[in-house]
């Protein structure tokens, strides 16, 4: 096999730099792109990081007025000497030509080692294969060469340990969380000793629950949700897409609404800095009168709120109104409204009230409830043995994120509890659990982190068996101890450069990956940590394609288990 | 011995002779009255002890023997009726860059051993075509000496200005010469090529 280019200069932290051989084109390397390097006793595993041409001299004149015979034959004599491509290579991992195990770059090829285009038995002595049980083809190795190498992940890796997805708005991320959550259903499905595995689904584009959309609308196929239909209950606050699909609505009960949850949220409505430091004070004196209606009470002190609910075509939220009227007994909002200021009895408290209440009249148009809500439903399902997996889609809401964070702590706080009382009673949790957190700044942000329970979840709840995959297109705004609990990470295309930094912190060598991030094209990921062998550049599976496969395999395993039935004589 | 040397190289056809040598270059003394047809950039051939240098005119210097000089204030015909023999009081030198060698059979681009003093000098005009085209290709190799002994990108394009009516007729190759120039001088690997170049492309595109 003819090498492509031999080894300069360079170092094992800062990337080698390799001359391309005179035959070579240099727009044939593309940045992600693996390699392999022969030394002298090692394979090396290299990943192109940067690309240029290096002058050994200018010449002007072929930039001014020379007539084209000459400069086409000036640039074809000199081009040796007017260009030398060069490619920049991260050393990504070494193998002896002894044998052993392939492992992390730690030594630096020889000078003048040559560099050749991979093939798919070079990826062999370093990747492993998917066995459709742990391991799970993800997508194709981006490479110089024509080959299409598939290279899998560690589904049970993945699920033991924290895990981020970032990239820009229609990069992938979605496709990428979807075949996820499939490959982990998959592998449990497959495996004989079943491991629980509980997906909780935060699913604010019901990209996930139903079918998959390019960015213009158009309907791609089936999610996680349909494929597997049988694993979830599917939940949403749309009513009218639970019409649609006959799913089930989640409300919000506003009983369970607490100082906290609306201090996360306090941001978002534009609530000032005195209402929040005041809402103890408010919380504990409606407390004392209306016990856990006192948010209730709080959002009707504003005449707007009260008439919402009143002229509301929903019963559920009349309800809320009447249950309220008739258990402590006011007929009209004039009564209940001179009660409530006496109850507040402080004027600078009660101005901080006009002023903020106002904001939260939007929550009106949420689907709310005073009845016992679906979250304890969701939670028993997600932490029993016999429960199944859960994905909450938002419809219409998607771009409420004020519904999201609410609901999405309203569960987080109850799962949370639940697991401790478990622990609390010395016994373990029956279920791994891992939720898929789309927009995850808003929990894990560096101002909500230490509030949010799912905060609590990521620092204390791994070793219980609940693991985070962390959805974001901000990476830096998520909080740094939060980057630092990620195991694995897959970053799609992003530009900022903080969400760069952000998103490949921990990566070997990070630096030398920083410029490659805002080239990768859609679909591309780079991937590195726990659940691939080595970091690499890959172009995640056509989802169609996914799709059909998974209905195989499942369709497959239908069969599996009629056999199994058959012969037991079930 | 080439055609194109057949029965020239004899001493009443030489136009000088070896004076001095160091290095790779060549002192020649130019016979006073061949003074004239000897240009920067010519190409001379030396009739050596079992081998023929060939050098390539670097500089051309012509001064008094003595080192004195004074003024006459005449025409060169009024001064050449008042003093016949001045010539022998003047030395006509050039000085060669040795940039190949003729071997008894063929034209080579590189050097051989050197000349000795009083080794007869002669023009190289009429073996041009085969000292700078071997078997078909054209070979501009021995361009790199005369750079590297000093050439300025002038005393190379006086080369091909000397030579002028002989690319003229060989124009239909303008592609393959320069394809040649440039390719020898890319593999020389200088840092400033660039006003060579000038030079060599204003001299072809005016052709």
């Amino acid at each position: 096999m003819k090498h492509v280019a031999y080894i300069s200069e360079g170092s094992l932290s800062q990337g080698v730099i390799a001359y391309l051989s005179e035959d070579e084109n240099i727009e044939r390397f593309s940045i992600g792109s693996m390699m392999k390097i022969e030394g002298n006793m090692r394979s090396y595993l290299a990943m192109i990081v940067d690309a240029g041409i290096k002058a050994r001299y200018h010449l002007s004149m072929i930039s001014r007025e020379v007539p084209e015979e000459f400069k086409e034959v000036l640039i074809s004599k000199f081009s040796s000497e007017l260009r030398m491509p060069w490619i920049k290579l991260a050393l990504i991992a070494q193998r002896d030509f002894k044998g052993g195990e392939a492992s992390v770059a730690d030594s630096m090829p020889s000078f003048y080692s040559k560099v050749y285009d991979l093939k798919r038995k070079d990826v062999k002595l370093f990747f492993s294969e998917e066995d459709k049980i742990s391991l799970w083809n993800l997508g194709h190795l981006k490479t110089t060469s024509i080959e299409e190498i598939l290279i899998p992940i560690n589904i049970d890796s993945l699920v033991n340990l924290h895990f981020g997805i970032f990239g820009k708005t229609g990069t992938g991320k979605t496709f990428l969380g979807n075949i996820i959550a499939s490959m982990i259903l998959l592998s449990e499905l497959r495996r004989t000793e079943k491991r629980n595995i509980r997906l909780l689904i935060f699913d604010m584009h019901s990209e996930y629950a139903f079918k998959l959309r390019k960015t213009g609308g158009e309907e791609i196929a089936e999610g996680v949700g349909l494929l597997f239909r049988y694993n979830f209950v599917k939940y949403t606050v749309d009513p009218e897409e639970a019409r649609k699909y006959k799913t089930n609505l989640l409300r919000i009960n506003l009983k369970e609404v607490s100082v906290d949850d609306l201090r996360l949220v306090g941001q978002l409505f534009g609530l000032t800095e005195t209402f929040l430091a005041h809402l103890g004070t408010i919380s504990s004196k409606l407390r004392r009168r209306y016990g856990n209606f006192w948010f209730i009470a709080l959002l009707l002190s504003n005449q707007a709120f009260w008439e919402k609910l009143e002229n509301s075509d929903d019963d559920e939220k009349k309800n809320i109104l009447y249950e309220f009227l008739s258990k402590y007994k006011y007929d009209d909002w004039e009564v209940f409204n001179n009660n409530f200021e006496r109850i507040i009895g402080d004027n600078t408290i009660l101005r901080s009230i006009r002023a903020n209440v106002s904001k939260l009249v939007k929550i009106a148009d949420y689907p709310i409830t005073i009845s016992e809500s679906d979250v304890d439903k969701i939670v028993s399902d997600l932490t029993d043995e016999r429960g199944q997996s859960v994905i909450i889609s938002f419809g219409k809401f998607d771009k409420e994120v004020v519904l999201y964070l609410l609901l999405a702590n309203l569960i987080a706080k109850k799962l949370r509890n639940k697991i401790m009382e478990v622990i609390q009673k010395f016994g373990e949790p029956k279920t791994r659990i891992i939720i898929f957190l789309e927009e995850a700044h808003y929990f894990l942000g560096k101002e909500t982190y230490r509030l949010s329970p799912f905060g609590e979840i990521a620092r204390e709840m791994r070793k219980r068996g609940v693991t985070l995959c962390i959805i974001d297109q901000k990476p830096y705004e998520l909080d740094p101890d939060v980057i630092s609990m990620l195991w694995t990470n897959f970053v799609f295309n992003l530009t900022d450069r903080r969400d760069i930094e952000a998103a490949i912190y921990g990566a070997p060598n990070a630096e030398l990956f920083r410029s490659m991030i805002p080239r990768l094209k859609s679909r591309e990921v780079f991937i590195f940590g726990e659940a691939v062998d080595f970091p690499v550049v890959l172009t995640v599976r056509n989802y169609r394609e996914f799709v059909e496969h998974v209905k195989e395999l499942l369709k497959e395993e239908e069969k599996r288990l009629e056999e199994i039935e058959e012969a037991i004589g079930y | 011995m080439a055609h194109c040397l057949e029965g020239k190289l004899i001493k009443q056809n030489a136009i000088g002779e070896v004076a001095s040598l160091k290095g790779g270059k060549i002192d020649v003394f130019i016979y006073p009255d061949k003074f004239k047809f000897v240009r920067t950039g010519t190409l001379l051939l030396i009739k050596s002890y079992g081998v023929y240098p060939i050098g390539m005119v670097l500089k051309l210097i012509h001064e008094t023997r003595t080192g004195s000089f004074t003024p006459l204030g005449m025409t060169r015909d009024e001064l050449k009726r008042r003093y016949p023999d001045i010539e022998d009081y003047e030395k006509f030198v050039a000085t060669l860059v040795y940039v190949g060698h003729f071997d008894g059979s063929k034209f080579k681009q590189f050097r051989a051993s050197s000349p000795l003093i009083h080794d007869l000098v002669f023009s190289l005009d009429d073996c041009l075509m085969y000292f700078i085209k071997h078997e078909g290709k054209w070979n501009f190799y021995f361009l790199r000496y005369f750079i590297a002994e000093g050439a300025t990108p002038f005393e190379v394009k006086e080369f091909f200005l000397n030579y002028t009516d002989f690319w003229k007729e060989n124009l239909s190759e303008k592609r393959e010469i320069l394809e040649a120039i440039f390719e020898s001088l890319s593999f020389f690997r200088m840092k400033d090529i660039e006003p060579y170049l000038v030079e060599i492309i204003d001299f072809f595109s005016k052709l």
